[in-house]
């Protein structure tokens, strides 16, 4: 996995590619500017967007976040910087691999109830982390959710940065 | 093991004759060098009144005790083991039949000649519940227990596999592993639970294991003395009094890979420094990550509440030349241009503007920055966010540790990001936008 890049470097490339984003998203779709939730998803697509290709798929998660809005999100210019999707024998073998595990925890009834709530917690948290339920082993999970959080905390102090840069201007202009 | 080969012997029997009756390619232990035909008649002597003694607990004793001591045997056909012992012991001509075990004993350890291990050895045996206790007691006084009945077997399974190809090595040096006596259940278990997963990593724990030999070859040694002519087997590094098979092993592995991340995460989740166990660790990690994707929503929302006249036609203001040279200028430009350019094409404001709005704004943003804050309590968890990051960052400084060589960034990361977002809460000009706020208000005035 290619190691997290600087914040300050992060945040730069999230922006640029955040706007970017942005800009093919309204090439795209029409937006009713008075819809505030459309604009909202809008944004909220455009910025995941650009976080997951920061990561230029060098994570599960960022793979599986453009896979997810792929679909959504005609992306009419090819983002070259993004790299192929894993070959599909990859997910196969995960695929089998969780058959087999999921049989051995149904065998394994003596475990106890600690293990259980373990359980039952790693499967919450793969759901939130996107792409997590691929990963079948925990320790590739903690360590997607680790470089999803970095990113995430990123994401949320650009964003906020530039909410808190528009209510300065907007107070501005009302002072 | 050929089990046809148990027939009772005839009455002038012999040891040697035994030990080729009973495997024919152990003949070759009567070859060994031994010397103990004094001590072997007395041996056989005690025997004989020991087995006598015992002879109806020798089935219980195969069960019990083989069971907890022949950990490793369990799935290579140890019941073969199991089964001669207990058939070699159950035939009638009671006395004969153990002739063969001073030879298993004697081959195995020249140095067995004391009877009184024997002796002790056997009737230890007899105990066999309490053995399963006793098991994880000082492994030293099991040796000769363990040595009695079991060895002899033992050392005939060895010898099958040693004649059989060496490729067998791979899986047979895990279950032959050893006296890692009182395991069983543990093993079982982790077998049970750890047989997919191990599979991949059973190939990298035999590498690893395969590293740490010698050591742990001394350390099986001191438990079970007969160890040294089976060393070709012990791989791996077991800790005392833990399981020794490769799935455990496996599994222990995973459990460090796993217990090291979470260290990491408890780093960088704020508020998990005090929080110990996994469930714990875990519930915060989904707290924050839960938090974290609902500041993004409510601040999507927010950014497109802004001003309902708001142009998202970013081209005309932003060209994108700017963002296509990237590189050099654009870091330059850098946040602030694009925030402040942002609101501005909101608002249609031109470059000059955009200065009045940088050195008013500085004024301004303590102000707005307060009035935020008090605003977005709930959700926003501003303060908070910048508290961890201060308190975050100490630990973080510490921590050298490499994590697949992304830690080392990572960390720097975490810890640029606390000296860059400890000062906003105070005032702009600790932030990159700030300053460059500043050289704009420097240029205006």
């Amino acid at each position: 996995m290619r190691p997290p890049p600087n914040s300050s470097t992060f945040k730069r490339e999230f922006v640029k590619k955040w706007l970017l984003a942005l800009q093919l998203c309204n090439h795209n779709n029409n937006i009713n500017k008075n819809d505030v939730v459309k604009r909202k998803d809008t944004i909220k697509l455009s910025a995941e967007i650009a976080m997951a290709s920061v990561r230029n798929g060098a994570t599960c998660w960022s793979r599986a976040l453009m896979a997810k809005h792929s679909s959504s999100f005609h992306v009419t210019t090819k983002p070259h910087h993004m790299p192929p999707p894993p070959p599909p024998r990859h997910y196969k073998k995960r695929v089998r691999c969780k058959k087999i595990i999921k049989r051995s925890r149904r065998c394994c009834h003596n475990r106890s109830a600690a293990a259980a709530v373990v359980r039952r917690k790693t499967a919450v948290l793969r759901k939130l982390v996107p792409g997590g339920e691929l990963m079948d082993d925990e320790a590739s999970l903690i360590r997607e959710t680790l470089d999803y959080v970095m990113s995430l905390r990123a994401q949320v102090d650009v964003m906020r940065r530039l909410a808190r840069a528009s209510d300065c201007v907007a107070m501005c202009n009302i002072v | 093991m050929d089990r046809a080969s148990f027939l009772p012997p005839p009455p002038d029997f012999h040891y040697a004759d035994s030990a080729a009756l009973l495997d024919p390619a152990a003949a070759k232990w009567h070859h060994h060098p031994y010397h103990y035909h004094d001590a072997e008649q007395q041996q056989q002597q005690r025997l004989q009144y020991n087995f006598h003694q015992q002879q109806q607990e020798v089935g219980s004793l195969g069960d019990d005790y083989m069971g907890c001591v022949l950990n490793g045997f369990h799935g290579d056909g140890g019941d073969g083991g199991l089964g001669e012992v207990v058939e070699m012991s159950r035939s009638p001509s009671s006395s004969i039949q153990l002739k063969p075990d001073p030879g298993f004993f004697a081959n195995g350890w020249p140095d067995f000649a004391p009877v009184g291990n024997h002796v002790y050895g056997i009737s230890r045996t007899s105990s066999c519940p309490p053995t399963a206790a006793e098991s994880s007691s000082p492994p030293a006084m099991e040796t000769p227990a363990a040595a009695s009945v079991v060895d002899g077997s033992k050392k005939r399974k060895l010898d099958k596999p040693q004649q059989r190809s060496p490729k067998e090595n791979g899986e047979s040096k895990t279950k032959k592993v050893k006296a890692g006596c009182g395991d069983g259940g543990d093993k079982k278990s982790s077998v049970s639970s750890s047989s997919s997963s191990s599979k991949n990593k059973n190939k990298s724990v035999k590498k690893e294991n395969s590293g740490g030999d010698s050591s742990s070859k001394e350390n099986n040694s001191s438990k079970v003395t007969h160890e040294v002519q089976k060393t070709d087997y012990i791989h791996v590094r077991a800790r005392r009094g833990q399981a020794t098979d490769s799935h455990s092993l496996a599994e222990r592995v995973r459990r460090e890979k796993i217990s090291e991340r979470m260290k990491y995460l408890q780093d960088l989740v704020p508020g998990c420094n005090k929080i110990t166990g996994k469930a714990g660790m875990l519930d915060e990690i989904i707290n924050y990550v839960q938090s974290l994707q609902r500041q993004v929503e409510f601040l999507s929302m927010k950014l497109a509440a802004v001003n309902p006249g708001m142009d998202f036609n970013i081209d005309s203001l932003f060209p994108k030349e700017a963002v296509a040279s990237g590189g050099n200028n654009f870091p330059a430009m850098g946040m602030s241009s694009s925030s402040s350019d942002m609101a501005a094409a909101y608002l249609h404001l031109n470059s000059l503007q955009q200065q009045l709005l940088g050195c008013s704004g500085l004024d301004m943003g303590m102000t707005a920055d307060l009035g935020l804050r008090r605003t977005i309590s709930a959700p926003i968890t501003n303060p908070e966010t910048e508290t961890f990051i201060d308190s975050s960052c100490f630990p973080l400084q510490q921590q050298a540790s490499i994590w697949d060589a992304d830690l080392p960034s990572l960390y720097q990361v975490a810890f640029d990001q606390a000296r860059a977002a400890s000062f906003p809460s105070q005032q702009f000009a600790g932030t990159e936008r700030g300053k460059k706020m500043e050289t704009l208000k420097r240029s205006s005035s």
